[in-house]
């Protein structure tokens, strides 16, 4: 099947700032495709290029096999989009706005539309004026998921959403894919990239670094590890898939690859653990020792 | 009073933000007070002159309605300073309501407030440092207005007495804008409140003219700002115990702003708000229906001024045609509208006059194409099945729909209400109105291709209008050579009937209009979306 989004050589330049610098970007029908990248790297921009709301100062754009800035209208009667910061009329309520976006995109599906209301907990009557940024993400959110569309771009979609719409936020979106379409996430949180995506596309200041399955960027999953020891540990660094150990007296922190976890507890135990603290590393954490001055 | 705490470092903040837009005010506003003055000194060189004009003036329901009364036939003062008393606080206090309602509720609905009110800063301090702002602007005005008048060779005292009036009303409007700040939500509803007080308040005065004799307005003028303003009679006589009312209503009304400002919730109004729809009407479902739903209050409150407005001028007309039926005042009018038919003349000066304010609307709906964009909000427009072409038509069609609707709406109204048994028909006076609408569209166009080729600078839309409005009334006044007045659209327009209608200057100026357009969607349809 052909892809539904391929981008070739896509450069773009605000004034003397170069924010896209030839990026590759292929995304195939059916997956969910992560796109990854910390603050300021040029996701967003990417996102409105794929939208056709940028002209591309060079390179191509193609989505579901059309021209995105020539043939934006035909492309977005196909695909529906969520924006990282969303701005909707303050004096329409809610409801309107989604009614309102479904038509101008081609219709929409008024039970569909109904039952995601009622699973993401929006109030429909209030004006957007009163909504919070989580709210008015939502709105967003249900006039995307409640369309037709093949395809669906989603800027960070969950920075204003509290862990239970998250999490109904991931459900839908599964079910989104198990209808065969396809998905263009991107964020800079790798622990929602790792629970929804099929494969990862990884950017750093306009260009693609690293683009893959998940499996294959193990690399990029290590857990941040800190424990309270009894006496002070020696020896950590020499266990395969630890890194980064920095000592201080009795305090330790480590990142561990996730095979080398089961050895490295192991090794901390002779030392008596006093406390022990886990977490996944944050995207920042991993280009500071991945793609520093890459 | 840590109630207080902040205000100095916000008065500071507000006069970094507002150092391009409050210097520019108040030159224009000097400029339009001067300019004036200084055409109409040169216009009544002797002392008959002086009568005559206020004479006309004083007979007319209409002048009196728009300008007030000439207090003081014999002072030159009176007579040539007559619009810039009649406007001069009007100017003043929308300038001051819009710089309230900048520095307040604006900062609070778009959620600067918060981030300002979470440090040392106390409930009182914004709208005191807005007031206070306005308060400097405001001396500064009188200052510039009072020197420059006295420059143009008017009595030193008399224009301080009418900068004073002037300032103290914008002062006035400038609390009242305070108040409004507290009871509305939102930024444009605290405008709009205010505004409408304004409007109120100039009514007030406008009726107890028509309604007054030569010595006095009626009582109710003493009701209005705009009355009190009036009542100082500057040149005439100059009763400065007149301006001690102001202080008054500044103070009560700044107090009960604090008062209010020191109960309510942050981002809370204190009028209610509605629940809205759950779902969108079935009508909204295309570009040009959310064009209209989004202005639907600025058109309906554009629609229902006409209305008035229309309503207004023919009962004016009506009850003008008496006073007007003598030998001087048909040479009068035949030198101001090329016609001694009394209703026709009249509508053909009150018809060039309003023409510049629907332009004005257009100018108003064509703009918020922009405003749209900058909030970023035809991105999600964009986004879904809309071109930009559907999007920019949209709001061509609405303005130029709407103009049209506004210029028909006049003549209709002022035909119903129009009872001189020798007033001419309806299809005259729609004729009358429609002439107007190329050149009207020519000024609306320029916002169109500001829009498109200088997104960030769409405020020169409202120079191309003020530039036709100078022309207009300053131009003919100070001889001005007729390349400079050919370059307003306005001076195209035939005055029908007083004289034949001319087709090929409306053909020109439609297919600039066109042009102007084109460019505009050529521009908008390739460029990249720019945010504020």
């Amino acid at each position: 099947m052909a892809p539904v989004i391929e981008v070739h050589g896509l450069v773009k330049a605000f004034g003397s700032t170069t924010a896209l610098d030839g990026l590759e970007l292929t995304v195939d029908a059916g997956e969910v495709h992560g796109f990854l990248g910390p603050n300021g790297a040029g996701k967003t921009t990417t996102l409105r290029c794929l939208l056709g709301l940028l002209t591309p100062d060079a390179g191509t754009v193609r989505v579901l096999g059309l021209d995105a800035r020539r043939d934006a209208v035909a492309v977005h009667r196909r695909m529906a989009s969520v924006p990282g910061d969303v701005a909707l009329w303050p004096t329409l309520t809610g409801g309107e706005v989604i009614d309102l976006l479904g038509r101008l995109r081609g219709g929409i599906a008024s039970k569909r539309r109904d039952a995601l209301i009622a699973r993401f907990e929006l109030d429909p009557t209030k004006r957007t004026r009163t909504y919070s940024k989580g709210n008015r993400q939502k709105v967003a959110l249900i006039a995307a998921l409640a369309s037709d569309a093949e395809l669906l771009l989603l800027d960070e979609p969950t920075s204003g959403l509290d862990p239970l719409m998250e999490r109904t936020f991931r459900d839908v979106v599964r079910e989104w894919q198990q209808d065969g379409r396809s998905v263009l996430l991107s964020s800079h949180i790798l622990s929602e990239a790792e629970a929804l995506c099929d494969r990862l596309s990884i950017i750093r200041a306009g260009r693609i670094v690293e683009t893959g399955t998940l499996a294959s960027m193990r690399h990029l999953t290590r857990t941040s590890v800190r424990a309270q020891l009894r006496r002070p540990a020696s020896g950590l660094e020499a266990i395969a898939g630890v890194h980064d150990c920095v000592s201080d007296d009795t305090t330790v922190t480590c990142s561990v690859e996730q095979h080398a976890l089961d050895s490295f507890l192991a090794a901390l135990h002779p030392f008596g653990i006093l406390g022990l603290e886990t977490q996944p590393p944050t995207l920042e954490e991993l280009f500071l020792s991945h793609y520093q001055g890459a | 009073m840590d109630g207080f705490r902040g205000t100095g470092t916000l008065l500071r903040l507000a006069l970094r933000r507002d150092r391009v837009v409050l210097p520019s005010w108040v030159v224009a506003y000097l400029l339009y007070a001067v300019g004036g003055t200084a055409a109409a000194v040169a216009l009544y060189p002797d002392f008959r002159s002086r009568l005559d004009a206020a004479a006309a003036v004083n007979a007319l329901p209409a002048m009196l309605l728009m300008y007030g009364r000439v207090w003081d036939p014999h002072a030159l003062g009176s007579v040539a300073m007559i619009k810039p008393i009649g406007f001069g606080g009007i100017f003043a206090a929308i300038l001051a309501i819009l710089i309230v309602t900048r520095h307040t509720r604006t900062e609070e609905e778009s959620g600067r407030l918060e981030l300002v009110r979470a440090l040392a800063v106390g409930r009182w301090a914004p709208v005191t440092a807005a007031l206070t702002l306005t308060g400097g602007a405001m001396l500064l005005l009188a200052v510039v207005d009072a020197l420059g008048v006295t420059a143009a060779g008017l009595p030193a005292s008399s224009a301080w007495a009418w900068a004073l009036s002037c300032a103290l009303t914008g002062l006035t409007f400038a609390a009242l804008a305070g108040v409004t700040a507290q009871l509305t939500q939102s930024a444009r509803a605290a405008n709009v409140l205010a505004l409408l007080a304004l409007a109120a308040s100039f009514a007030l005065r406008g009726t107890s003219d028509v309604a007054g004799t030569p010595q006095a307005s009626a009582w109710w003028a003493w009701a209005s700002p705009v009355g009190w303003q009036d009542q100082v009679r500057a040149f005439a006589g100059d009763r400065w115990w007149v301006l001690a009312l102001f202080p008054l209503a500044i103070v009560a009304l700044a107090l009960t702003a604090l008062r209010l400002a020191a109960q309510r919730d942050l981002d809370a109004g204190l009028l209610p708000q509605r629940a809205g729809r759950p779902t969108a009407s079935p009508l909204l479902r295309s570009p040009l229906a959310l064009t209209v739903r989004l202005q639907r209050g600025l058109l309906i409150g554009l629609f229902a001024s006409y209305v008035a407005l229309s309503l207004l001028l023919g009962a004016v007309a009506s009850s003008a045609t008496s006073l007007l039926d003598s030998a001087g005042m048909r040479s009068w009018l035949t030198s101001v509208a090329g016609t001694s038919n009394a209703t026709t003349a009249f509508l053909i000066f009150e018809l060039g006059f309003v023409a510049l304010i629907t332009a004005l609307c257009g100018i108003l709906v064509a703009l918020r194409l922009r405003t749209e964009e900058a909030a970023g909000r035809l991105e999600p427009l964009l986004a879904t099945a809309v071109s930009r072409t559907r999007a920019y038509g949209a709001q061509v069609a609405t303005a130029l729909l709407t103009t049209t609707a506004l210029q028909a709406t006049l003549a209709i109204g002022f035909r119903l209400a129009d009872t001189t048994p020798q007033g001419g028909s309806l299809a005259q006076d729609l004729g009358m109105a429609a002439v107007s609408l190329p050149a009207i569209w020519v000024i609306t166009a320029v916002a169109f291709l500001l829009i498109g080729v200088a997104p960030r600078a769409t405020a020169l839309a409202w120079a191309a209008l003020a530039g036709s409005m100078l022309i207009g009334e300053v131009g003919p006044l100070l001889h001005w050579p007729s390349l400079a007045l050919d370059l307003s659209p306005f001076t195209h327009v035939p005055r029908i009937p007083a004289t034949p209608m001319a087709w090929a200057p409306e053909v020109v100026l439609l297919a600039i209009t066109a042009a102007l357009l084109g460019a505009g969607w050529w521009r908008f349809h390739r460029r990249d979306l720019a945010p504020a």
